[in-house]
């Protein structure tokens, strides 16, 4: 599938949609990653912010299979929705809950105390990297997390 | 696995773990599996060179503390290399920069 033969200048104004499924195994988060990084390079995203976004991507999926224990059946499902001036991503698993709640991620004195080291150390991350992340509830159950990247203005 | 490569070399006292590619949850645990067995042959003083890591997030990240963690309980150290943007802000996103000794290239890290 190629980003590049969906997007043209007469679309420009148009927001476009782009989605990604993956079975719920840690060995695919690498593809999401470079799926994640295609679209944005391609909508122009500086690199920094496709560094930043490859981070969120990562943590999010892993979060979404993680959250599912030993036997994850949930597919990762991550949405991206490109407008105007940003690239918008969603990242989930029907009716699985992010290990992360809204508190923890959207307010640092809010976290709560947790004895998974590991949950405490990518919340600190995607804390760290975007100002508008969100954790919502999904429709399908469960919650899912958002976050977005700027994106240059065509010249 | 062709994702994370892993070699290990020998330096005066330290033994060096030069990594290459991608840490994430998929390859992080061949990291650790080989910082577990450097401790258990008696190699207490690890340097991780991460100058070879095209990306690395929290999973990786957790390996590290994993790491410093076990060389410590033998009075060990564990120290990386790293000059790479995106690994270095992974590194100060979290506080850990304060936690490891971070230097520019082996030879210093091994003459600390």
């Amino acid at each position: 599938m190629s980003a590049r033969s969906v997007a043209t200048d007469a679309a420009a104004d148009e927001e476009q949609r782009f989605s990604l499924t993956l079975p719920p195994s840690s060995a695919y988060v690498g593809t999401a990653r470079l799926f994640a990084g295609a679209v944005a390079r391609h909508f122009g995203a500086d690199e920094d912010s496709v560094e930043e976004l490859k981070l969120a991507v990562s943590e999010a999926c892993t979060g979404a299979i993680r959250a599912q224990g030993e036997s994850a059946t949930a597919p990762v499902r991550m949405e991206i929705l490109r407008g105007a001036d940003r690239l918008a991503f969603e990242v989930g698993a029907s009716g699985v809950t992010l290990p992360w709640s809204a508190g923890e991620v959207e307010d640092a004195a809010a976290r709560t105390p947790t004895t998974d080291y590991m949950t405490s150390l990518s919340v600190q991350m995607i804390q760290g990297l975007f100002g508008d992340v969100a954790i919502v509830e999904s429709p399908d159950g469960g919650t899912s997390i958002r976050f977005s990247v700027p994106l240059r203005h065509p010249e | 696995m062709i994702d994370l490569l892993l070699d290990t070399r020998m330096e005066g006292p330290w033994t060096v773990v030069d990594v290459r590619g991608e840490v994430d949850a998929y390859t992080a645990p061949r990291l650790r599996e080989r910082i577990i067995e450097l401790v258990g042959e008696g190699q207490y003083r690890i340097v991780i060179n991460l100058e070879g890591v095209e990306f690395m997030d929290s999973t990786g990240l957790g390996v590290l503390v994993g790491g410093l963690k076990r060389v410590r309980e033998h009075d060990g150290a564990l120290a990386l290399v790293c000059t790479r943007g995106p690994v270095l802000r992974v590194l100060a996103i979290t506080g850990l920069k304060e936690i490891f000794p971070v230097h520019d290239t082996v030879e210093a890290a091994v003459a600390s």
